[in-house]
């Protein structure tokens, strides 16, 4: 009940957020958006208390958790005081993925694969989703840079906040990996997706130097964002795999 | 930072897989001290430093999660509990759980290709002219191995004889573990430390950057 309640709060705040920041940004379309992101943190962790485990393992928990870090990337982004075109969207985009991932989400508990009772679990998938948040307000911003043209410098910071979060990602799931597996990669969907992902974006980074035009960065940022929902979606697709979603 | 990092994580993993080996222990109560382990890829026996011995399998239950086995394994001393993201080290190696085997599961199997006979592990591969001959599978109930030489496969019970990949081979015995036992990797840990450090360095310098234009 509790947790309902939580994410109900969350799609409340993120939605409202959505309709008050649409022109320009409001004082209380921030304050709608913190209480979104402070409610998702807050049925994370009611939800752990009641089940023992982090809710993230699941297919509708990995889209919650997705909707958390496109809203807190957003915020963030604003809260730097450069993201105002970039806020109006993800608050968007986080409401349409946190409403799929509710429309998904199943309340009864389950018992998770041993393997994954380690606390890198927490640390790995954070990183990997907190990459995943910068990556979509990237390619926002990116999109926004195109008439804006203030907004190029958030969407090269935001492309070297991927390249740190999701590379931080894929290393703790490396190390986690040998540790449970005995080898650090296995060329697992998942895992070469990932490393596509951030592939892309350090060439993108590589080439700031250039001063590349605008749209140029809009298309390693769309290109980055496939090979993420690849990484993120597309994988499950596929008949093996060890990141596959129960 | 950064270039440094990934060259050092990059070298790192040269090394690795240059250097760097894993192999698989198969512990039964009934295997007793077992001082080699199977190697992963050529599927040769590797001789260890140590040895091992599997004391108990107990089972592990956390809450929210399934319940897991956890073997107990002696290297000389007391006895060390394995169980998944729980490795054990020693002596420049990292003993990982894989998962149990039931009894059944074929322990040594003794063969006989053309004159010459073998005593092989389970999944041990022996090098005949230019064919590779493994043990690929196994059927507890009706005790039958099987066996690939080129692509060709054949299914052999003890005594029964077969061609395959134009040699003649009998599977004159087999031993067959008579209680639940584990697979455990044994792997070479020295050059793990350079790739995680160097990738963490380049990660670091990254955040250096990210900082950097942030205050900017």
């Amino acid at each position: 009940m509790t947790e309902s309640i939580l994410l109900l709060l969350s799609l409340g705040g993120y939605a409202s957020a959505a309709v008050l920041d649409r022109r320009r940004l409001t004082r209380a379309g921030f304050f709608c958006s913190l209480t979104g992101v402070v409610s998702h943190i807050g049925f994370v962790l009611v939800r752990y208390m009641s089940t023992g485990v982090l809710p993230f393992a699941g297919r509708a928990e990995a889209l919650l958790l997705f909707a958390l870090s496109i809203q807190t990337a957003g915020l963030l982004s604003c809260l730097s005081g450069r993201g105002t075109a970039v806020k109006a969207m993800t608050d968007i985009l986080s409401t349409l993925v946190l409403v799929i991932g509710l429309i998904l989400y199943k309340t009864g508990a389950r018992e998770l694969n041993p393997a994954l009772n380690s606390p890198f679990f927490a640390v790995h998938i954070l990183s990997a989703f907190a990459g995943y948040g910068a990556l979509v307000a990237g390619l926002v911003a990116s999109v926004a840079a195109l008439s804006v043209p203030e907004q190029r410098g958030l969407s090269h910071r935001l492309a070297l906040a991927t390249l740190l979060f999701l590379g931080l990602g894929i290393l703790l799931g490396a190390v986690w990996a040998d540790r449970c597996w005995g080898r650090f990669w296995g060329w697992d969907p998942k895992e070469t997706g990932a490393l596509i992902t951030w592939t892309i974006v350090l060439v993108f980074v590589h080439i700031l130097r250039f001063r590349p035009r605008p749209w140029l960065a809009v298309l390693f940022f769309m290109l980055a964002a496939l090979a993420m929902l690849f990484t993120f979606i597309g994988v499950n697709l596929l008949p093996f795999g060890l990141h596959r979603y129960a | 930072m950064g270039h440094l990092g990934l060259l050092a994580g990059v070298v790192g993993i040269f090394l690795q897989q240059r250097f760097g080996s894993s192999g698989a222990v198969v512990l039964t109560p009934e295997t007793g001290q077992v001082d080699y382990r199977l190697s992963q890829d050529q599927r040769r026996i590797e001789h260890l430093p140590f040895t091992l011995n599997l004391d108990s399998i107990t089972t592990l239950k956390a809450r929210g999660f399934r319940p897991t086995a956890a073997a107990w394994v002696s290297t000389g001393g007391p006895s060390s509990p394995v169980y998944p993201n729980h490795p054990l080290r020693l002596a420049g190696h990292k003993i990982v759980f894989l998962r149990t085997v039931p009894a059944g599961f074929p322990l040594e199997l003794l063969i006989r290709v053309g004159a010459d006979e073998f005593l092989l592990l389970y999944q041990q591969a022996v090098y005949i002219a230019s064919s590779r001959l493994v043990s690929f599978g196994y059927e507890p109930a009706t005790q039958r191995i099987g066996f690939q030489a080129d692509r060709e496969q054949v299914w052999l019970r003890i005594g029964e004889s077969a061609s395959l990949a134009g040699m003649s081979i009998s599977l004159l015995d087999a031993r067959f573990a008579s209680q639940p036992g584990v697979v455990l990797l044994v792997s070479d840990t020295r050059f793990t430390p350079v790739i995680f450090s160097g990738f963490g360095l380049m990660l670091l310098g990254i955040a250096l950057v990210l900082l950097a234009r942030w205050r900017r």
